[in-house]
């Protein structure tokens, strides 16, 4: 109701805070959306587009309204700003830039600023007036409202990247795919002019191959790491580990797939004797890198949540550092420590440009760490840039990228339920 | 205070950023279907492998014409082509042939049939690192080295002692499966029945797959001609075994006796005008011509 109340209505008041807070948002929406108005989308994007851009004025005008009526006037003034406007758009609209156009333009862009003015800094009357209380009070619950958006775009903006995905494979996942060949097939000819076969066999097992590879060599170190900076380190030394662990995090895919690319390739010719490095211990390592410094933070945070108390009794009772950390610390903080080795699973998965770069990029079943792989998300980034637009192909490629939404939301689902039988036993 | 003027600031210029963002956003619209005055602006996508020269032709042009501005991005063929369906520009590059079924699309969503241009030749060289001994190889060899149940897999199948690469084991670089390239390529070898055999390594760009290639002494690789660098060799090709080999250079694609050498094409909607015919004809004149050879590519005739 009070959602109602403060976007939609024109009953009530509103502060000058207020009015900021909300319009704030719908300005920044308004001019990313004059920005790009040209890009090319589909007929569906293009009217759930204009209706958000129709349901944003509309809550514009409301609050504007509450604006005029904090001070002591009737909402008509709106038609003051609201009037010149339409006239200027659709000036701009049929391409009219001569004389009296351009003159009535400039009127319609310092009453503009006036309105702002008016609206955004003159303070409305004090006490109640013939529209509502004080405005002052408002002040919470449109804070409310605007915590509460906030909330519930996130959930709108998942859904919304969900449905679109899906919406685009949709026809040919219903429609032609045969999905046990697509899931056990590791026959990958999407090109092919006589016979296409979509098999992802080979890039499912090469995803699920490189991201335990990197697992298995990010988990211990990444952990180990955790309780060093966390337990053994002395405070100066800690932040400069963390600021160097923050700065890993932040070199770009990009950079990490050039190094396995030319440096690692290398490396890997030499020390194993193989023809060419571009293989899953390649890309393993790269992505052991970039999990490491999230498992670390994340994992660091939870041994350091673990209270003092419990390492004070440790110790009382006579227990070794080793056996502290060991017996106490981590049974302590298992759930943030799964949480913290689950979000580097997740980054592997994820990542594409990396392993694009540095895995060879070759439909095969993995036969061993020194195999050339292709993951799932790396076939997307390679193919979906000269794909024809709504091809089979093309929907295919997003059928993989429901599969990869499939796969991550079992992996947190599993992350969770872990979690919570912890909890309860 | 201090805090309520600056955010005064900032909204002023948003709202100040968005009209003038309607404005620029409708008149450049206007100039580009041409209602309007001053500059008019052809917008040209597609190819990846054409980007490069598609953007020394603009550059160039600018300076040609003065009412003409030239707008190129890339993001592969089928973006371009994707694009001149759409009707969002005014040519599409691309490295292989509009397909029938894109070019009715485009037929049925615009009222207007692409043309087609081509605007110049890529020659696509077959690479082995620079201390393999092999020279040359045949069609036939090479569908059979990158064809679905091909029978060379070894160096030594060719007749040669490969002596850098332990394994003797061919390593096949190719290029990820939609490529304008890769297309090429694999109807140049195998005609349209055969598909390339999986397991090869699908690299992502011309320049990646020289750079591994320079790396590897088991590798056998294509790219365009000009990718080469000190760490590879080119080799000779020849159709069949009983017929001459040619080298990919220039002459040999002009005279076309370099077996491997593609079209690379421009479209337009329906048959050009104003515009956005004098930038094909003048990409098409001798001008244009000498830019195609001076970014490695193949003008379509001897200067």
């Amino acid at each position: 109701m009070k959602f109602i109340q403060i976007l939609f209505s024109f009953n009530g008041r509103i502060n000058r805070s207020g009015w900021w807070l909300l319009n704030l948002p719908i300005f920044t929406i308004f001019a990313i959306s004059a920005v790009t108005f040209d890009f090319p989308a589909t007929k569906l994007l293009e009217q759930i587009h204009l209706l958000i851009l129709l349901v944003l004025a509309l809550a514009h005008i409301t609050i504007s309204a509450k604006r005029w009526q904090d001070k002591n006037r009737s909402a008509l003034w709106l038609l003051l700003h609201i009037v010149p406007l339409i006239c200027s758009v659709s000036i701009i609209a049929v391409n009219l830039f001569s004389g009296l156009w351009v003159l009535i333009h400039f009127i319609t862009v310092i009453n503009g600023l006036w309105t702002v003015i008016e609206l955004g800094l003159v303070k409305g009357t004090e006490g109640s007036n013939q529209y509502g209380p004080d405005s002052e009070t408002s002040s919470e619950a449109v804070i409310d409202v605007y915590i509460s958006i906030c909330g519930i775009s996130s959930i709108i903006f998942v859904f919304g990247i969900f449905f679109f995905v899906f919406k685009e494979g949709a026809s040919f996942l219903f429609g032609g795919l045969d999905i046990w060949e697509f899931l056990t097939s590791e026959e990958w000819y999407p090109t092919s002019l006589q016979n296409q076969r979509y098999g992802t066999f080979a890039l499912i097992l090469g995803t699920f191959s490189v991201t335990v590879l990197a697992m298995l060599l990010a988990v211990p170190f990444g952990l180990g790491a955790a309780i060093y900076v966390s337990e053994f380190c002395s405070p100066k030394l800690r932040e400069t580990f963390k600021i160097v662990i923050e700065f890993l995090a932040a070199i770009p895919s990009v950079v990490w797939g050039f190094i396995g690319l030319t440096l690692m390739n290398q490396l890997i010719i030499q020390v194993f004797n193989v023809p060419i490095g571009l293989t899953m211990l390649n890309g393993g390592i790269m992505l052991a890198l970039m999990s490491v410094p999230i498992i670390v933070s994340i994992a660091e945070d939870a041994l350091k949540a673990v209270p003092d108390s419990y390492r004070e009794a440790a110790e009382a009772m006579g227990a070794t550092r080793w056996q502290i950390i060991y017996r106490v610390l981590l049974p302590a903080a298992k759930n943030g420590l799964l949480a913290a080795v689950l979000l580097g699973a997740a980054r592997s998965i994820g990542e594409t440009m990396a392993v694009l770069m540095a895995t060879g990029h070759s439909v095969n079943i993995p036969s061993g760490p020194l195999s050339w792989i292709r993951t799932l998300t790396a076939t997307i980034a390679a193919e979906l840039g000269e794909v024809a637009r709504g091809g089979e192909h093309y929907q295919v490629l997003f059928i993989i990228g429901i599969l990869l939404f499939s796969i991550t939301f079992v992996v947190n689902l599993i992350a969770d339920l872990v979690i919570k039988g912890i909890r309860q036993s | 205070m201090k805090y309520r003027r600056l955010i005064i600031y900032v909204v002023l210029s948003i709202l100040v950023l968005s009209i003038y963002g309607f404005v620029i956003r409708d008149s450049s619209s206007g100039k580009h279907t041409g209602n309007g005055s001053g500059q008019s602006i052809i917008k040209n996508k597609g190819s990846d492998t054409m980007v490069n020269l598609a953007q020394a032709w603009a550059e160039i042009y600018s300076g040609v014409s003065d009412t003409v501005s030239v707008e190129v991005s890339g993001g592969g063929s089928g973006t371009g082509v994707a694009a001149l369906i759409n009707g969002t520009v005014d040519i599409a590059n691309c490295s292989r042939q509009i397909k029938p079924k894109e070019k009715e699309e485009a037929t049925k969503n615009t009222g207007k049939e692409p043309i087609e241009f081509i605007v110049g030749y890529d020659a696509l060289a077959v690479y082995v690192h620079k201390d393999n001994p092999l020279n040359k190889i045949t069609i036939p060899q090479l569908a059979d080295i990158y064809g679905e149940e091909g029978t060379i897999t070894r160096w030594d199948n060719l007749g040669i002692a490969n002596s850098g690469c332990r394994s003797d084991k061919i390593i096949r670089i190719s290029r990820q499966s939609n490529s304008g390239t890769y297309f090429y390529f694999r109807e140049a070898l195998l005609g349209k029945d055969r598909d390339f055999e999986l397991g090869s390594l699908d690299l992502h760009g011309s320049k990646d797959v020289v750079e591994v290639i320079g790396r590897t002494h088991c590798a056998i690789g294509y790219s365009g001609m000009g990718y080469a660098t000190d760490h590879v060799k080119m080799l000779e090709v020849a159709t069949t075994y009983d017929q001459p080999y040619y080298a990919p250079n220039l002459e040999n694609v002009i005279a076309k006796t370099y077996p491997i050498a593609r079209p690379l094409y421009m479209y337009s909607l329906g048959e050009p005008t104003g515009e956005a015919k004098a930038y094909l004809d003048w990409i098409l004149s001798d001008e244009g011509q000498k830019i195609v050879e001076k970014l490695g590519f193949v003008p379509l005739t001897s200067n």
